[in-house]
């Protein structure tokens, strides 16, 4: 089975476009221009394979929709490769972008910005599949569209609305359906249910989960929210300031984490369960900045476990059997790894 | 059991807009023992907000306090006078908001904001109110403090500035910390270290706690007793672990069941049919009974009061969940 994203290296700077005068700095009183950049992706690999659902979770600012937003091309990236069902969509050019567009499409976190305010649902469900099939096939994808937004749960009386007359959990389900409309492989879905509350989080996540099963969609699903990601997702990739530190299969990552940055996030995460066991790694102290990367591993200032070897060298990604991946140097001296 | 340190009774907090009256609380009642904590959950629209707002008088037009009482220490705040609940915010009443950014103001120091505190409150001189802010920000984990006193709230990360926050909140060593979504604008790791820290100074203080919080799951590490609100009414309270494992509202049960539990995967979420009605023109009787799988005819018209369930556990529901039995 052939993967429907395989994303290589993949690298996102972002410079700070700030004015000359914020970028000069005296060293010794020589003027210097100083170019910031902001590390937000640093060499991230993976695959989806058809029909699967990855999750990338993390903090805030570790690059997870930073991912999903390049791989979108709504951002080009400055560096690595993304081929989407085979095809190299790093260089593209937008032109050349649009029959990728109708392998892949992307929902958003905010339901509220995401839409167009004066559009009805229907044009706005409509648009990607116009921009596919050109305006001669008008009729067809009207019909389509009321189809689209039946299955997500809305009637067609609803297609002659404007966006705000609807509630979250509507819009939501009204980018789906603008989503489904060019009967995408892959959905990339950014935060989709965090603005949310939780009993509508409940009827979109059954939604995407029944219809992942219909058209057979894979999802690349962005969220920070352990729990969400736990019932949605095959597969897991947890990110850590621009770096993809483990990936594994849900039950092994919940059962078996092996990044003492995993381990510190899952125990970090509130339960209603009493019977979790508490905190195994609590972490003190904050992300450091994607401005200034720290040498070697990037969560060696807040890990518990670092040692020298972590500021020297940088661990990158290790198959441990599985379908678990982590960069940690840990694996190479596990005596370290004191209970 | 002691006189409670809150006492609510029937507070209705109303909303007057052009587009009709949004009945925000209504007729929400509840006790706060001494050093108790607990925890106001609901979703959107549930008023839990604004029980926090209308106990600090914190309520503008074109909302008022329509009627009810908040009795702190036998005190009726919801009729004080402006002057009176200002000596009281910030003294017997401390806040912390959701959004550390703008509860602070922008061009005062650290310093600044927390001896104003102190000045208004207290009749501290200026080197023993320097030397309590010093030892409040240590007190929430803020190293080098004396110097931190001297930045501005830019300079401080969403958590630190969460941390100066409840800093200020605490430094009269109020009696009641009203606190209201105060980690949801953090990540998971700061928001552990946040809550401990919360849990650690209001035992050390011997002062009690509301928490209002959409999440279940943090109510559930936090609190000891849970009130539940839908559409401007209690809906359930009792103890938390109580409600948590045995609901009785099928709200409440709904509420939980929609929760993704690691622990038990199941193929599809439990979801709450419908969505929450229009607060400004609510159906009569239980204004959950669209959503409810247990809702009969009586439903429709006898809106459900608030009676004991079992134990300290009570509903609002005419046909309450007993334990163990499917919703």
């Amino acid at each position: 089975m052939s993967a429907i994203l395989q994303v290589t290296g993949l690298e996102q700077k972002f410079r700070l476009s700030k004015g000359l005068l914020d970028r000069v700095t005296f060293k010794g009183g020589i003027p210097r221009l100083r170019n910031p950049l902001v590390h937000a992706v640093n060499g991230v690999s993976f695959s989806v394979a058809r029909g699967e659902v990855l999750a990338l979770v993390g903090e805030s600012g570790c690059g997870k929709s930073t991912v999903a937003k390049t791989i979108a091309r709504i951002h080009p990236p400055t560096g690595g490769q993304v081929q989407v069902d085979g095809t190299d969509i790093t260089r593209l050019t937008p032109r050349a972008l649009l029959p990728v567009r109708a392998k892949m499409q992307m929902i958003f976190q905010d339901p509220f910005a995401s839409l167009n305010p004066r559009q009805k649902v229907r044009d706005i469900v409509a648009e990607p599949l116009l921009q596919q099939l050109g305006s001669g096939r008008a009729a067809e994808v009207r019909e389509r569209t009321l189809d689209l937004l039946a299955r997500v749960g809305l009637n067609p009386e609803q297609a002659e609305r404007y966006p705000h007359q609807f509630s979250g959990g509507q819009r939501q389900r009204i980018g789906i359906a603008r989503a489904l409309s060019v009967n995408p492989g892959l959905i990339i879905a950014d935060e989709p249910v965090s603005a949310l509350d939780v009993s509508i989080q409940a009827q979109i996540l059954n939604l995407m989960l029944d219809l992942r099963d219909e058209f057979g969609l894979a999802y690349l699903f962005i969220s920070h929210d352990l729990s969400v990601v736990h019932h949605i997702a095959d597969r897991i990739g947890v990110m850590y300031l621009g770096f993809l530190v483990e990936t594994a299969p849900r039950d092994q990552l919940f059962a078996r984490p092996r990044h003492p940055y995993t381990r510190a996030l899952l125990s970090a995460a509130p339960s209603i369960d009493p019977k979790r066991s508490r905190p195994e790694i609590e972490l003190k102290g904050e992300v450091p900045s994607a401005l200034n990367l720290p040498s070697g591993c990037g969560f060696r200032t807040r890990c518990p476990l670092a040692w020298g070897r972590c500021a020297a060298e940088r661990p990158t990604l290790r198959d441990l059997g599985g379908g678990q991946s982590v960069a940690c140097h840990l694996i190479d001296e596990p005596e370290r790894d004191r209970p | 059991m002691t006189a409670p340190l809150l006492s609510v009774r029937d507070l209705r907090t109303w909303f007057h807009t052009f587009a009709g009256t949004v009945k925000a609380v209504n007729g929400v009642s509840f006790d706060l023992a001494p050093g108790e904590v607990m925890g106001l959950v609901g979703e959107s629209g549930g008023g839990k907000s604004v029980v926090g707002f209308s106990i600090l008088g914190l309520i503008d037009p074109p909302g008022r306090i329509e009627g009810g009482q908040i009795l702190f220490n036998g005190e009726d705040l919801a009729s004080a006078s402006e002057d009176r609940l200002r000596r009281i915010r910030g003294r017997e009443i401390g806040m912390v908001f959701q959004d550390p950014m703008t509860s602070l103001n922008p061009v005062q120091t650290v310093g600044a904001q927390m001896d104003e505190v102190l000045r208004l409150h207290t009749d501290l001189d200026a080197a023993a109110r320097k030397a309590r802010c010093i030892e409040m920000l240590e007190s929430v984990g803020i190293s080098q403090a004396a110097d931190r006193l001297r930045a501005y709230p830019h300079q401080f990360s969403g958590g630190m500035r969460q941390r100066v926050v409840i800093a200020i909140a605490m430094l009269a060593r109020p009696r009641l910390l009203i606190a209201d979504e105060p980690t949801t604008a953090l990540d998971v790791t700061i928001q552990a270290q946040i809550l401990r820290l919360m849990r650690r100074r209001i035992a050390e203080d011997g002062a009690s706690m509301i928490l209002v919080t959409h999440d279940l799951a943090v109510v559930a590490e936090m609190v000891d007793r849970v009130t539940v609100l839908y559409c401007g009414k209690v809906v359930e309270s009792g103890p938390v672990r109580q409600v948590i494992d045995t609901p009785a509202h099928p709200y409440t049960r709904g509420l939980i069941d929609s929760i993704p539990n690691p622990a038990h995967r199941l193929p599809r979420l439990k979801q709450i049919p419908g969505t929450v009605p229009d607060v400004r023109a609510l159906p009569a009787g239980c204004a959950f009974r669209a959503r409810c799988p247990r809702a009969q005819a009586i439903c429709a018209t006898d809106a459900p009061a608030l009676r004991p369930h079992r134990g300290e556990q009570s509903a609002a529901c005419h046909f309450p969940v007993a334990p163990g039995e499917p919703a």
